[in-house]
């Protein structure tokens, strides 16, 4: 993704800089859809170059596809707009292993994605919803370490959570 | 070029960069991104990630996320025919009345296959005998049955307050998420020459920290006061006179920290009013009415503002008003919203209490008190809709916010 600028936009690009070396080229405009770039873009000015020790690469290049399709939507102000993000946002997470979601998830923390952090926390509570303890446990590979006694003891105070 | 590091914040805690090789585990987020996760779920699979592990147990726990919950919990209903069912719809989002209606034409009595919350899977919640109640409470209430408890007044911040249908003053603040309850003290002082005790609301106090119920205590000589009880006290203390000498306080509101009812019926139209009683201060204030029509009003809350449901009767139909007060604590700004054609089977001029029990959207749902069903209305509708499900009949209802708030904190003042 690291692009070869055409200069005739008159938008302004950002080198973001990655922990492993990657460097992504962005339009302002994508990459200001990150609150901590936006601050800094406010605050510092000028053509900059942005280094981002905590995200590595392969995550940062998935953040900023994300910024991108969501920049570019926000542009045009059709009112199937909406629609087209949500479409593409569920197809963004949708086939994401636990890893990668974790891994973006605290990227986009960390880069103040307030929208993105919303979209990722949610498929996270989707993991969620309607399991019984057992399978919450399998899904996320937890493992209990409740002392005996100590999970019955939850479980009979709050029992008509879980008939 | 310049150049910048965009470091500012606990990098320890964001280092993706370095763990990169390392697989990530959801317990591996910062906390507060977890908690951004778990404010997404219903209380149901809350209280499921609760019995996970510890690490979830401490954090679903502690104060700070219950109070993090209560700020943004969303209403919901609270059922009762005998046991209590909260309707809270799976994904904690609004419940959605759009789909859970039946054509009023419909030839049979009740069917809602297209109901959207799904009666059916209702959520039971036993009452629990909890070891909250005041130690030396223990003994005097440890074979009390909780089957007695049966009206519903209210709910404030997800506790429900119960009270005896006989008007002796005994009553309980129960929490149907945590299954705590509490029974509201015995009345030991000055209590010769009563003849009613009515148990009137629960409200709070958002300067002290404060859970209060209201009682109305009416003498032989045909004198009324009001009685305030601090949850976790054991005593009730005496607020003063009523206005109009009200014994009949019906619809209890708890909105911007003060409780409001109705105060109609039996009354001349000149003292129709809502009486309201300010939670920091104890005191009462009543104020008029906005000209409706009828004589049977209720109140609620619509869309965040205290709004008040009229009934009355015009070309052999019934109608509902809807007035809203535009300004919380403005008594000028009340407006009327929309009126109601309502299509009785039977329809009787002007009878009937239609209390408004929850609004999105500007849509609305009516409990017909006098006939125990639900009725729902949309903008731009001319009529309502009746809502029917299988499972309840004879059911009453109010509008609950499920909340994790403990009892047993209120009692012991921990973690307030």
């Amino acid at each position: 993704m690291s692009s070869s600028s055409t200069t005739t936009t008159t938008t302004r690009l950002l080198m973001l800089k990655a922990s492993d070396g990657v460097t992504f080229e962005v339009e302002e405009a994508v990459a200001t859809k990150l609150g901590a770039i936006n601050n800094m873009v406010e605050e510092e000015g000028s053509e900059d170059l942005i280094c981002l020790p905590n995200v590595n690469g392969k995550f940062l290049g998935m953040v900023l596809e994300w910024c991108k399709k969501h920049a570019n939507n926000n542009t045009n102000s059709d009112k199937g707009n909406d629609e087209v993000n949500k479409w593409w946002d569920k197809e963004f997470v949708m086939d994401l292993d636990q890893n990668t979601l974790y891994h973006l998830l605290m990227a986009a923390d960390y880069l103040s994605g307030t929208e993105l952090v919303d979209l990722l926390t949610e498929k996270v509570a989707s993991m969620i919803r309607g399991k019984k303890v057992e399978e919450i446990r399998e899904t996320f590979k937890i493992k209990s370490d409740f002392l005996p006694g100590q999970e019955e003891e939850i479980r009979k105070k709050n029992s008509w959570a879980f008939e | 070029m310049k150049r910048i590091r965009l470091a500012s914040y606990d990098s320890q805690k964001h280092d993706t960069g370095n763990k990169f090789q390392l697989v990530l585990s959801v317990m591996d987020l910062p906390e507060e991104v977890f908690v951004i996760i778990l404010l997404k779920l219903s209380v149901r699979s809350i209280i499921s990630c609760k019995c996970v592990c510890k690490t979830w147990l401490n954090l679903i726990s502690s104060p700070q996320f219950f109070k993090l919950h209560m700020a943004q919990a969303r209403t919901s209903l609270l059922f009762r025919d005998g046991d209590y069912y909260v309707a809270e719809p799976e994904d904690g989002r609004d419940l959605d009345f759009k789909y859970c209606w039946c054509e009023t034409k419909c030839n049979r009595n009740y069917c809602c296959a297209s109901c959207n919350i799904r009666m059916s899977s209702k959520l039971k919640c036993p009452m629990h005998k909890t070891r909250v109640m005041l130690s030396n409470q223990d003994d005097q209430y440890s074979n009390v049955s909780f089957d007695k408890y049966t009206r519903l007044i209210n709910s404030c911040n997800g506790l429900v307050c119960l009270a005896e249908s006989s008007d002796d003053g005994h009553g309980a603040i129960y929490n149907p998420t945590t299954g705590e309850f509490i029974i509201l003290p015995q009345t030991l002082n000055n209590h010769e020459n009563v003849t009613l005790f009515r148990v009137s609301g629960l409200g709070y106090n958002t300067k002290n920290n404060d859970y209060k119920v209201i009682r109305i205590v009416q003498r032989n000589d045909g004198s009324v006061e009001a009685e305030v009880h601090k949850v976790g006290t054991n005593s009730w203390k005496s607020v003063g006179s009523v206005p109009h000498s009200a014994v009949r306080l019906v619809f209890p509101t708890y909105l911007g920290g003060a409780l409001h009812w109705a105060h109609d019926k039996y009354m001349k139209m000149a003292t129709r009013s809502i009486i309201s009683l300010d939670l920091d201060n104890d005191k009462f204030e009543s104020h008029p009415m906005p000209p409706i029509n009828g004589k049977e009003t209720s109140v609620g809350v619509f869309g965040g503002c205290l709004c008040i449901c009229g009934l009355h009767w015009k070309e052999n139909l019934n109608y509902i008003d809807v007035w809203v007060m535009k300004k919380n604590g403005d008594w000028e700004s009340w407006t009327k919203m929309f009126s109601i054609k309502v299509h009785d089977r039977f329809p009787v001029r002007g009878f009937g209490y239609y209390l408004p029990i929850y609004s999105s959207n500007g849509a609305l749902l009516l409990y017909r008190i006098t006939h125990r069903v639900l009725l729902y209305y949309d903008q731009g509708w001319t009529d309502v809709k009746h809502v029917h499900s299988r499972d309840f009949y004879g059911f009453q209802v109010i509008c609950h916010t499920p909340t994790l708030i403990s009892l047993r904190d209120i009692v012991t003042r921990e973690n307030m």
